[in-house]
Formats: C-alpha cells, sequence, structure tokens
C-alpha cells in the first residue's frame, strides 16, 4: 500500500513538468476601433473580433518595432491571440500592415 | 528536555510542514500553466545552481564573440531552441507559456549574470524537471562548438535588433502549411490580395 502512495505522489510530482498546448488564434483583418485596452478587427469573413491589449504585447510595423500608439482604423492587421479563462482574446503580437484598405469586403 | 525529545520534535515539526505543503500543491493542483510559488522558484534556483559542478562554472568560451559566430549561435538557436525561449530570448512563446517551469528572460541579469561555464553546462546537460532538454552529445552536429557558440548569442540577445529577429523567422521550424500561412499573412499586411483565412486557431 506504502508502495502505491508513494508512486502516485512521485507521478503526481512529475505530472507538474507536462506540457500544456498552446492554443493560439490568428486574427487577420482592418482595425475598426482602437483604444489603449483594445484593437476591434474586422476580419476578412466580415466578424468583428476585440483582442485585448496586455502590457507584453508585441507591435511591429515591417521590420520595426511599434506601439500600441502605432495602429490606426483603417490599418491592415495579424494578431497573433491567445484566449484568456473568460473567453476574451489577448493579443501576444500585433503586426501592421503598411497599406490601408480602401474598401470593406462584404 | 531530552535531546532526542528536542530532535524527535524537530522531526515531527518538519514533517507537518512538508505535508502542509503537500497539500497546498493537491489542493491547488499540477497545471503546467501555473507560475511555481517563490518558495518552490527558490529552492530550485538553488539546487540548480549547485548542480553545476565547480569545474564546468569557471570554463571559459573557447570561440571569440566574432559576428560570423555569434551569427551560427543565432541561426543554431532560432532552429533548436526559438520554439521555447523565442527568437529574442524573452520565452513569450505558446511552448513557453505552457511550460513548469516557464523558461526565463534570457535577456535579463538572471541568465547574463551566469558565467560562460554555467550557461555552456546547462546548454549541455539540460534541466532536470524543467522543460530543458540535454543537447550534448550530438558531436554530429557540432557538439560543443554549437553549445559554445549559443552561450556567444545568449550573450548577444540584449543587443538583437528586428532585422536580426526576422531574419530568425525564416530559420524557425515550420511546417508547409505554416509557412504559406505566414507568406499569405505577409502579402496582406503590404497590401495585397486580403483573401486571407480571416482567423484561425492553432493547437501546437
Amino acid at each position: 500500500m506504502k508502495r502505491e502512495l508513494i508512486f502516485l505522489f512521485v507521478t503526481g510530482l512529475l505530472a507538474s513538468v507536462a506540457f500544456a498546448h498552446g492554443d493560439e488564434k490568428h486574427v487577420v483583418g482592418t482595425a475598426t476601433q482602437v483604444s489603449q485596452e483594445s484593437v476591434t478587427v474586422r476580419t476578412n469573413a466580415n466578424e468583428i473580433v476585440e483582442v485585448l491589449i496586455a502590457p507584453e504585447t508585441k507591435f511591429t510595423k515591417g521590420n520595426v518595432t511599434a506601439a500600441a500608439g502605432d495602429v490606426h482604423v483603417g490599418d491592415r492587421v495579424v494578431i497573433h491571440a491567445a484566449p484568456r479563462k473568460d473567453g476574451k482574446l489577448v493579443a501576444h503580437t500585433v503586426q501592421i500592415g503598411e497599406g490601408k484598405v480602401s474598401a470593406q469586403p462584404h | 528536555m531530552k535531546p532526542w525529545r528536542i530532535v524527535a520534535a524537530l522531526i515531527l515539526a518538519t514533517v507537518m510542514v512538508l505535508m502542509a505543503l503537500a497539500g497546498h500543491e493537491i489542493r491547488r493542483g499540477f497545471s503546467a500553466r501555473a507560475e511555481p510559488s517563490r518558495v518552490e522558484a527558490f529552492v530550485a534556483k538553488t539546487a540548480r545552481k549547485m548542480a553545476v559542478p565547480s569545474n564546468y562554472r569557471s570554463l571559459q568560451n573557447p570561440y571569440g564573440a566574432s559576428s560570423e559566430n555569434i551569427r551560427a549561435g543565432m541561426n543554431h538557436f532560432a532552429d533548436h531552441c526559438a520554439i521555447c525561449h523565442g527568437n529574442d530570448g524573452s520565452g513569450d512563446t505558446p511552448t513557453g507559456r505552457g511550460l513548469y517551469p516557464k523558461p526565463p528572460d534570457m535577456r535579463t541579469a538572471e541568465t547574463q549574470s551566469k558565467s560562460d561555464g554555467e550557461l555552456y553546462y546547462t546548454i549541455e546537460n539540460g534541466v532536470r524537471l524543467s522543460g530543458m532538454p540535454a543537447f550534448g552529445g550530438e558531436k554530429a552536429h557540432g557538439g560543443d562548438a554549437d553549445s559554445w557558440k549559443l552561450v556567444l548569442f545568449i550573450r548577444h540577445l540584449p543587443n538583437l535588433t528586428g532585422s536580426d529577429i526576422k531574419e530568425m523567422e525564416q530559420l524557425n521550424p515550420k511546417t508547409e502549411e505554416e509557412r504559406q500561412e505566414e507568406k499569405e499573412e505577409q502579402d496582406f499586411l503590404r497590401g495585397g490580395s486580403s483573401e486571407v483565412p480571416a482567423s484561425k486557431s492553432h493547437h501546437h
């Protein structure tokens, strides 16, 4: 019995080393609303998706590091984000496009 | 009080503390998403430091910090290490975030203050009970030379440029589908066709 209990305890400890699978989502589209807290994107499938900005969110424009203030309404964006426990998406990276979208897709 | 009673009381107190800690861990669960407690982090870091043999700690890097050697380390890092540590060494990757313990931000003093020998030993031998494997012993892949050049690149991490990272992204292991998706996203950002999948989930 003791051996089984020790085995269970050790197995439990080792289990904590296991991988947790990532669940990253790519949001691709045009920024329709921008604030310090989030970027709202009209995706190419015409869905509206809000992605939250976190202090560790990284922004790039071309090859250059950018900032949250560089995202403007109408910019093309590619956001890599992961869902929080409450289901809201939090951005890890926000890539800002160099060309604006002139017309919204239908 | 007799000495044996003092010893017995100390042993009993220690056992009770350990049982309380074990109970706390069991209630907390064993999710890899959690952050190690301060006590756990302190014990693990101390044990890890002690685990590096003193003859390794004083080793000097036999390779000079030439741009060629740093670039070799960078290419190797992008191919083998970046999946957990990130190209920038921050550890902020989907895999890194899911590990327990999380990979350290290697740009900070916690890593940069380690000796070349300590970094080399960690690359060659890995870290037990973590996601860090031992990369040593693969002489066919460059063996010692690769590990020492990785040490040079780790020293270079705080000065990494945006173009270095872009270059590394081309060397990160990816499936054909991921490469295609990345190409479509980059075309879209440059003003090309908007016929890019609107959103995609990735289960790594």
